[in-house]
């Protein structure tokens, strides 16, 4: 199992916010790479950081999620030369690198990754990257899109190395590993007082009470409710909607699905096996060469991906693989959401095949 | 940071030879695959391997030669897309990628004592030939031998001149059937279930159904098999899917929860009847 994030919080400190350029200087001074969000258009987006004034402390939710610094949506995993003697060597791209201002619903997906990265046959190239990342994370400000109240805690407490939390003038710091206390010792701090504390309990509070977008009901009892639920109408409901442009997968911090293929240099001489991004909602995943799609309408597509979310991975990870984070939702062109078909399924509707 | 892994990448094939190709029909070829430094696959029947044709990907492919066939093992490959189509114009002596054995097989040691079933559907009959010449080579660890086969036509059916062998050897009761009889055509025709009829009453406690061929045959043999008698346990069905990492991550292949290229592709009956996706 990894332990990348685990415990209980070592140490809380403060540091003054107008101090915090200066902390995120410090850190593109140390590390070959500080990424952190930024404006890009009208959206945000995780870029590499050279200026500490770029650094958009206050944004919402990044285009594509922080995953993507430690699972890019391209890597390669092998090169080779051709025939007629082949050579092949494992490749795996890293760099020491932070992660500044990561949400708590991505803090989350990144440790839910760890999980299936470790299991069974672990993936090196992800562990690797994984070992070699400092996680910097920050509280948020929900939008109407955002539901990670319905689907976990709102307490970030594991996954990071520090968490900051907005306190006003000041700024508190959960710190969780060595690594992150390492952080912290390029910065001037004092220890957190009880007061301290009290406002990031006064803060999660009201921010607990500014969601508009809420699942009815525990998020645990949906693989329950899930049973006889194949032939629901809510996912013919959906396919019909459903555009199948896979935006949903793609933007999604806790989706993995990939291919890998082989690209050739222009010489023919040699080539790279690349990783890429790949979703379950795009027409053609669950195509095989003999003819056969198992997965050939949108309808079940959708389901598929709604059982991956909040059960199949349930029942093997012990956590729903939904953080709530509202990027599926807000990216979606037909607003296909989760939290309209968790609702509709834990209402449990008539059948369409009574 | 580029670092080149000495370790053993899960996704770094090992370069092996072509040792032999054999046309079974004009879209069917068995090839003779060689590991390289002298190791062995160690695979066990219906266990498959990721292929790489350098230069244009990777394909799973279902091991159609028996572990005790010795060093070398064989697949059998239908041209149906780029690697598969690539392969074929490949010669004795040239290289592929090979990773695996990858899955879960049929569990020989498990069906030693027992009447074994083979249902074998056109490029079903692949991994299951493995498993004929396993039980042929251990012929007295098993008890009653029978392989039901169907294909299109008799053109359609691979590894002819030893369904022959099997057929003559005695050891054996094999039944073929085609869909599509030609006219001087004096064997069965018809789909495969309608074999079942000539298979003699066998204790269904004592008997196994080993079952692989397109998607739309398992429903109808599983049926059959319930008309024995098995219980569920004793179907096993390969079934197939998109394996592309053989590693349990990149999702292509999963069936409701399961991953086809780790709990499977050998399932029993027990494991998927109530998988909505699976058959």
């Amino acid at each position: 199992m990894p332990n990348f994030g685990k415990g209980k919080a070592m140490e809380q400190r403060v540091m003054e916010k107008k101090d915090v350029k200066s902390f995120i200087a410090e850190l593109i001074k140390l590390y070959p790479s500080v990424y952190g969000p930024v404006t890009k258009g009208k959206s945000f987006s995780f870029q590499k950081i050279t200026d500490p004034g770029e650094v958009r402390f206050n944004y919402i939710r990044s285009i594509l999620p922080p995953k993507k610094l430690i699972m890019p949506q391209e890597e390669c995993l092998m090169k080779f030369t051709m025939p007629p003697e082949p050579k092949a060597e494992s490749v795996v791209n890293y760099e020491d690198q932070v992660i500044i201002g990561v949400h708590p619903c991505d803090v989350k997906a990144i440790k839910l990754l760890d999980l299936v990265m470790a299991n069974g046959n672990t993936d090196h190239n992800y562990m690797k990257r994984r070992e070699h990342t400092i996680i910097v994370g920050i509280d948020c400000i929900p939008d109407d899109y955002c539901y990670c109240s319905s689907v976990m805690d709102l307490r970030c407490t594991e996954g990071f190395d520090i968490f900051l939390t907005d306190l006003g003038d000041q700024v508190l710091i959960d710190i969780l590993t060595p690594k992150g206390k390492e952080l912290v010792e390029k910065v001037t701090t004092a220890p957190a007082t009880k007061d301290h504390l009290k406002k990031q309990d006064d803060s999660l509070d009201a921010k607990k009470k500014m969601f508009k977008a809420k699942i009815n009901g525990p998020v645990q009892i949906l693989p329950l409710e899930l049973e006889g639920q194949w032939d629901a109408q809510v996912w013919e409901d959906m396919g019909h909607k459903c555009l199948s442009c896979g935006q949903c997968v793609i933007a999604c911090p806790t989706c993995y699905c990939f291919d890998v293929e082989d690209k050739l240099s222009l010489d023919l001489k040699s080539g790279e096996r690349v990783r890429k991004w790949d979703g379950c909602q795009l027409a053609d995943f669950a195509y095989v060469g003999s003819g056969e799609n198992f997965r050939e309408e949108a309808s079940g597509r959708i389901r598929h991906r709604f059982h991956r979310k909040f059960k199949y991975h349930i029942d093997s990870y012990s956590h729903t693989f939904c953080t709530g984070c509202g990027r599926c939702w807000y990216y979606c062109p037909v607003d296909i959401n989760l939290v309209e078909i968790s609702n509709r399924i834990l209402a449990r509707e008539v059948k369409c095949n009574p | 940071m580029q670092s080149i892994e000495d370790k053993t990448n899960l996704y770094a094939p090992m370069i092996s030879t072509i040792k032999e190709v054999k046309e079974l029909t004009p879209t069917e070829k068995v090839f003779t695959v060689e590991l390289p430094d002298g190791k062995t696959l160690g695979h066990k029947s219906g266990q498959f391997v990721e292929m790489t044709v350098f230069g244009v990907g990777e394909a799973p492919i279902s091991i159609c030669s028996s572990p005790t066939d010795g060093k070398h093992f064989q697949l059998t490959i239908r041209k149906v897309g780029d690697v598969t189509g690539v392969v074929h114009n490949m010669k004795a002596g040239e290289k592929l990628g090979i990773r695996g054995p990858f899955g879960w097989g049929f569990p020989m040691e498990e069906l030693k004592g027992n009447n074994i079933v083979i249902v074998a559907g056109g490029i079903g009959l692949a991994p299951l030939r493995s498993v004929i010449n396993y039980v042929l080579h251990n012929r007295s660890d098993y008890k009653e031998f029978h392989i039901l086969h169907g294909a299109r036509t008799p053109d359609d059916r691979l590894f002819k001149d030893e369904l022959q062998k099997w057929e003559a050897s005695g050891n054996v009761n094999y039944l073929e059937t085609v869909d599509k009889p030609p006219s001087d055509w004096k064997g069965h025709s018809g789909v495969i279930t309608t074999l079942f009829k000539h298979l003699p009453k066998m204790d269904p406690a004592k008997t196994f159904a080993l079952i692989c061929g397109p998607p739309v045959m398992y429903k109808y043999v599983i049926l059959e098999c319930g008309v024995l008698g098995l219980p569920d346990s004793h179907i096993l069905a390969s079934l197939e899917r998109r394996m592309k990492c053989g590693l349990g991550k990149c999702g292509h292949c999963q069936i409701n929860g399961l991953y086809c290229c780790q709990q499977g592709p050998v399932f029993t009956y027990t494991q998927i009847k109530h998988l909505e996706e699976a058959l």
